[in-house]
Order: structure tokens, then sequence, then C-alpha cells
């Protein structure tokens, strides 16, 4: 999406909120926290829309939302309030009856449970991937990351969701 | 480069995940936070907490201002004698004194002055009264007309006539039919000179403003 000129943060808020929020809550799993970031989100909007320039204005609101979550993912971790969870390296805890669970629940419910066991950064890539649709070389920009990283999380994420899936 | 940057055979998207359609926030929650941004509201915060600083610091400031105590020494006479006269007997109930003054003064009468917002407390040596004036706040040195500094005394200490002004703490006491030769012995018994807290805030209040130029503005 390409727009000729910058929208006040009233606009951004009011036509990119759900655009925002969405994205929020893929990332974090819940309304609450969703909330949290979505707001947190706009009020670096509002900060930086002074030096926002023309252009890929979903990218750049991406590319704050993640790395605002990311940078929460950090902090908690520094000072953890309640104990984390813990991230597979090799696969994610699919559970034996994994269709039945599917069956009794809502798909998209349980894969968003799914990408929560993802480690934040191969959720974030692969959220931004395949569920909103940027390119490799977009979500590179947005994380911060060179494209064969963006490639390295988008594909581990997606294995160990593929073999949660298949259990 | 690190281990991540190693690109890996893609398999593709997956397609279930393209069920994971936008989520509505809670109905009213964007609008809420555009009415209510939260900058907008985080600046109103900061602005109302320095304002109310400012306030309290210039509160503060224009009250050590505005009540300096100049001792009131001939009402203060006056009153010693009005108070000090007749049969006083040592009160019991007087003992939640300032002062503690030696053995042999006895605490006799409690009283306050409306006019010049003064407690004052009237002790007995023998049949001697001697009253000591409480007054709060600290002592406008400037409005101390004839006064002679008390020389050797464990705190500031100021003769006026046949008064004696103690500068103790944040309060001012003044001192009157106290004898010559009591004077070193009372003085040592009085609280001594340290400055509290609400003395050292006072002092850093009227620093601060004096430095931000809300002295001129008293």
């Amino acid at each position: 999406m390409t727009d000729e000129t910058v929208p006040t943060w009233e606009e951004v808020a009011n036509d990119y909120g759900r655009f925002i929020y969405t994205l929020a809550y893929r990332l974090s799993g819940n309304h609450h926290d969703a909330q949290d970031l979505t707001q947190e989100v706009l009020l670096r909007v509002r900060r930086g829309l002074d030096g926002y320039r023309p252009g890929n204005l979903e990218g750049w609101l991406s590319r704050i939302t993640t790395n605002t979550f990311l940078d929460r993912v950090r902090y908690t971790k520094r000072r953890p309030a309640d104990p984390l969870p813990e991230y597979s390296e090799t696969t994610i805890a699919g559970s034996a009856g994994a269709d039945t669970e599917m069956a009794q629940h809502d798909l998209p419910d349980y894969l968003q449970q799914l990408l929560l066991e993802l480690q934040p950064e191969y959720r974030a890539a692969v959220v931004l991937k395949d569920v909103l649709g940027f390119s490799y070389e977009e979500i590179a920009e947005q994380m911060d990351v060179p494209v064969g990283t963006v490639r390295s999380r988008i594909h581990r994420g997606r294995s160990r969701l593929r073999k949660a899936l298949a259990a | 480069m690190n281990s991540h940057d190693t690109a890996e055979p893609d398999e593709g998207p997956i397609v279930e995940l393209s069920a994971l359609g936008p989520v509505q926030p809670p109905p009213g929650f964007i609008h809420s936070v555009v009415d209510r941004p939260p900058q907008r509201a985080a600046v109103a915060i900061a602005v109302a907490c320095g304002l109310t600083v400012v306030g309290i610091m210039a509160f503060v400031a224009g009250g050590v201002a505005d009540h300096r105590i100049v001792p009131s020494v001939d009402h203060f006479n006056a009153l010693h004698v009005a108070h000090s006269t007749g049969a006083l007997e040592p009160q019991l109930d007087a003992k939640d004194t300032v002062a503690d003054l030696p053995d042999d003064f006895e605490p006799a009468r409690v009283g306050w002055d409306e006019e010049t917002v003064a407690r004052q407390e009237v002790y007995l040596r023998g049949s001697e009264p001697i009253s000591v004036f409480v007054q709060r706040g600290p002592l406008d040195r400037d409005g101390l007309v004839g006064a002679e500094p008390i020389e050797g005394a464990p705190m500031e200490a100021w003769r006026i006539g046949d008064e004696v002004v103690v500068a103790s703490d944040d309060r001012v006491l003044t001192m009157v039919g106290i004898h010559d030769e009591d004077i070193d012995a009372v003085l040592a018994q009085l609280p001594a000179p340290i400055e509290g807290f609400e003395a050292r805030l006072r002092r850093l209040a009227a620093d601060l403003s004096a430095q931000l130029g809300f002295a001129e503005l008293r």
C-alpha cells in the first residue's frame, strides 16, 4: 500500500488501528496484551510520525508493532514476573490428539495457540509472511535483519507448525 | 553472518494460516485511544505533576517568606506579666512543652496567643516565673532590632533588652523573665537546632524557588 501524503495521527489510529490490533493480537495471543501493545504502538507512531516518509504505511506500522512486541518480550525476559513458557528448539509440543483438538476448537483459535508456542522472533516472521502477506524483503526491513535470517526464521517456524499440525 | 542468516529450503506457506483473518478490537477501543491518546494523557499527567510540584514549592517557599518570625517582644512582655502573676501552681499536664528547662524550672501554665500565633509556656523557678513563647517558623534575623548575639551559646541566640530569642530548629523561642545567670543553663537544655525534615524541605524549596525566580512572584 502506497500513500502519497503523511496522514495525521488520528487518521492512522482510525484507519489502521484495526490492522495494528490484528498484528498485535497475532503476536501476543490475547486481547489484553493486544490492547496494551496497540496503545504503545500508537504512542510510538505519534512520536515518529514526523519522521515518516510517505510510502508503505502498513509496512512502517508493522515494523513498529513487531519491534514493540519484541522489545516487550525482551523486557519481560529480563524481568520475569511470571515463569515464561519454554520454547522448544526442536518441535512444538503437538498433542497426540491434535485432530480431535482441532475438531473441538475453532481452527483459527487452534492455529493462534500453536503460533504462541513459537519463539517470538519466529512467530513474528511467520505472522508477517503467512498472515499479513509481506515479502521477505519487507519483513527483513521491518525486523531489521538480513533477508536470509527472515527466510530461516520463517522456515523453522513453519516446520514446527507443520509438525504440530500433523501430530 | 550468524547461523540464522543461512537461507533454508522453503516448503511454502502454511495455507491454514490464511484462516487467521483480521481481529476486531473491543468495541470503542480505537476511538477511546483517539479520544484520549496515550501521549496526550502522558503529557497531561506530566504537566499536572509538574504544576503540582511547582505549586507546592511556591506554596512552601511562599510560606517561608510570609511566615518568617519576628518576635513581638513588647507584646510578649505584656503577656508574661498578665499570665505569670497570681498564684501559679506547677501543672503536671503541662509536660508536653517544647522547652526542656533545667529541673528547677517547673512547668506551670500553657496558653495560646492568637495574635502572634504563639504558644506561651510559663515555668516557675521557685516563685520566679519565666515565659517561653514558641512560634513556628524560621527566625527573621533582619527583623531583630537592637538584638545582640549571645556569644558562646550552643545555638543561635540573641538578646533583645532583657529577653532572649533563640532560633531552635524551625521554631523561634522567646524567653521573658529569664535571669542572666540562668541563660547558659536554659540554652543548654533547649532542643538542639538540628535541621529537621520539614526545615530541610522548606530550605530546599526556598533555594530552588529563588533560583527559578519564584522569589519575585511572592
